[in-house]
């Protein structure tokens, strides 16, 4: 199976931040979530990623074409949710969709119509006055229209109540279901994340710090429980944190082969568990 | 066939899943021949990743529960019925002991827990 | 396509209607003042080479042209941010910016042909066929420099370099500064003209044109691609407030 988006040592300055040799690479038919505090250059990735920050070295590939070189073809198959509104906020849904859609080659009006029949879009409002909500739908329901192969995700769910988040969430499962389209999408929230991305891409400081399928990153770390005094001589090698409580203690860890940790409580870590541990323990060994 | 994900269990999701399909052969729920449901439906239906099924499908397919024929899906083998048993024997097993440690730390003896067995059964 | 530029620039044009109203309103006012003065007959005996008319045309040509001055100003070419995102590439958002920048090119000059022939009857200064010529060409380069004009940042803030002081392109010097005076000169030297009824036989007016034509056409040839490039950045039109320090992380 050939990659749907493949992304090599991307590097782009702006400003005092950078992205740091940014490669991991997305097959059809899976969920791909990116992850990181608040900072760490998601957004500013996915940016880069759209070419609306101009690279400063490396390669974007969706299906095997460049994303400079055909730009034009690549975003054709690009269908985006983003956290700011790229579209004319003071023209109405359907004229927007209409006037942008011209830009697709199998952008489909009816299509449009009936998503937004179905997500409650207001085809007569204007793009401005939507709600937060409203915003994303009108987003999805046009990157549905157009036949899209990969979608672009950034954010989506930030200032969403969790009933649509959970909607949302369905939806991406739905774009996947078949095998031949991907979803990529950043987040700061891990809850969606936890059950059903296929692969995290976990960023920190402007560099990916791992990339792999979210069961194996679940399975790399655990988290032991003791009491204070077992916590401190815990006799495992890569501990990572540890935190001491008045009730009870715990060290986070990336498990090693063959060690047995069977004489502690342990649990496998949720995908928050890991990024407040990373954080708190400097993304390497105590 | 009933599968649930407890978010609360330790176990992960995959191997959850494994344990609730074998459950339903066992209890010939599912029966050889049977087709399961595609990877990527069941996903969808149990809210989980791909991956996740593909995983569950994978442990099942190594531990001899079900085969896969390509272009088609997935379906249930004639389970070794001994084998499955045994294995269930031996995790019920495992929980006893767990519960005759704690019968222990509450000072029980032997008799106690057996009088306990008796009522409860 | 069409459509979302022309709302994109009406956009603009609604928020500031009524500063333009006003300064329409001053400065047709202060052309009914002056000529008001002129009609003074102490003063026109000393205009009498000029037709009270033609000077009125005078007037109302360089108001209109400063008012042009002033919508280029604010309706910038700009890409809108759709262009920037959907499918479209370099080759799509050229066009997106040359359409544009006719299209003001247009209206700009209806704007002044309509606006003098209502009011005064004729879109020509002067009598003169040579005249007449020059007139069109130099209105053509002027609202073609004027509109060169692209909206960086998204308060139209420039970038500035360390020591703090803005950056302008090579481009956007050559056509701001030097063809911008180069353009002023030749309009008050055309105005002046006109004014004082002086203009010089065929062959010199010929020269004229073609000298006109090369060197103006020069500025708006060579430079055209290069500012229309500048518009071609989402950073640099759109620019974003930088990435977020890094916020301690809170469970």
């Amino acid at each position: 199976m050939e990659d749907l988006l493949k992304v090599e040592h991307l590097n782009k300055r702006v400003g005092e931040f950078c992205l740091k040799d940014i490669s991991f690479s997305l097959k059809p038919g899976y969920i791909m979530g990116l992850l990181g505090v608040n900072g760490a250059g998601k957004t500013t990735l996915i940016h880069t990623i759209l070419n609306l920050y101009k690279k400063d070295g490396g390669g974007v590939y969706v299906d095997d074409m460049e994303m400079e070189e055909e730009e034009r073809a690549v975003k054709d198959k690009i269908g985006f949710v983003l956290d700011e509104n790229m579209f004319e906020e003071s023209m109405s849904v359907i004229r927007n969709a209409k006037g942008f859609g011209k830009l697709y080659s199998k952008f489909d009006e009816e299509l449009f119509r009936i998503f937004c029949k179905n997500f409650g879009i207001p085809l007569n409002k204007t793009v401005g006055s939507l709600s937060t909500g409203m915003k994303v739908r009108f987003q999805l329901a046009f990157a549905l229209s157009h036949d899209a192969v990969l979608f672009i995700m950034d954010e989506p769910a930030a200032g969403l109540d969790p009933l649509f988040r959970k909607e949302l969430m369905r939806y991406m499962q739905e774009i996947v279901e078949d095998g031949t389209r991907s979803v990529l999408f950043s987040t700061h929230i891990t809850e969606d994340l936890e059950k059903m991305s296929d692969y995290i891409v976990l960023m920190r400081d402007g560099a990916v710090f791992l990339s792999m399928p979210t069961v194996d990153l679940k399975e790399r770390y655990r988290i032991v429980y003791g009491t204070k005094e077992q916590i401190e001589t815990l006799p495992f090698f890569r501990v990572i944190y540890k935190e001491y409580g008045e009730y009870g203690s715990y060290a986070f860890l990336e498990s090693t082969e063959g060690e047995d940790y069977g004489e502690y409580e342990v649990k496998e870590p949720l995908l928050e568990d890991i990024m407040y541990c990373l954080e708190k323990g400097g993304y390497s060994y105590v | 066939m009933n599968i649930r994900i407890r978010t609360d269990n330790n176990l992960p999701i995959y191997e959850q899943i494994v344990g609730d399909i074998k459950k339903a052969i066992i209890n010939s729920e599912i029966l050889p021949g049977d087709m399961l449901p595609s990877i990527r439906s069941l996903a969808r239906g149990l809210e989980v990743s791909i991956i996740t099924t593909k995983r569950a499908y994978e442990e099942l397919e190594k531990e001899g529960l079900i085969y896969s024929e390509t272009g088609k899906g997935f379906y249930v083998k004639k389970p070794d019925t001994k084998k499955l048993r045994e294995e269930q024997l031996r995790e019920m097993e495992g929980r006893l002991e767990e519960w005759i440690q704690e019968g222990k730390k509450l000072n029980l003896t032997m008799e106690e827990m057996q009088d306990m067995i008796k009522e409860l059964y | 396509m069409f459509s979302i530029m022309m709302t994109d620039m009406w956009v603009t044009v609604k928020k500031r209607l009524t500063t333009w109203m006003l300064y329409m309103i001053i400065g047709f006012g202060s052309v009914r003042i002056l000529e008001n003065i002129v009609m003074n007959p102490q003063i026109a005996e000393a205009l009498s080479a000029v037709k009270a008319v033609q000077m009125k045309r005078i007037l109302i040509s360089l108001l209109l042209l400063i008012i042009l001055y002033q919508f280029a100003q604010e309706i910038t070419l700009r890409i809108c941010r759709g262009m920037f995102v959907c499918g479209a590439g370099k080759k799509e958002r050229m066009r997106y910016l040359i359409e544009q920048f006719f299209i003001k090119l247009l209206f700009s000059f209806l704007f002044l042909m309509v606006v003098l022939f209502i009011t005064t009857r004729d879109i020509f200064i002067t009598g003169n066929e040579g005249a007449k010529a020059v007139q069109i060409i130099l209105w053509f380069f002027t609202i073609w420099n004027i509109n060169l004009k692209v909206g960086i940042g998204i308060k139209g803030a420039r970038k500035l370099d360390e020591k703090g002081y803005a950056v302008y392109s090579k481009a956007e010097i050559a056509v701001n500064i030097y063809w911008f005076c180069f353009i002023l000169i030749q309009n008050i030297v055309f105005y002046t003209c006109s004014l004082l009824n002086f203009f010089p036989g065929k062959p010199w007016t010929t020269g004229i044109l073609v000298m006109m034509l090369i060197s103006n056409g020069y500025f708006g040839v060579r430079y055209f691609k290069p500012i229309l490039m500048e518009a071609m950045s989402y950073e640099n039109v759109y620019r974003q407030e930088p990435e977020k320090e890094y916020v301690q992380y809170d469970i």
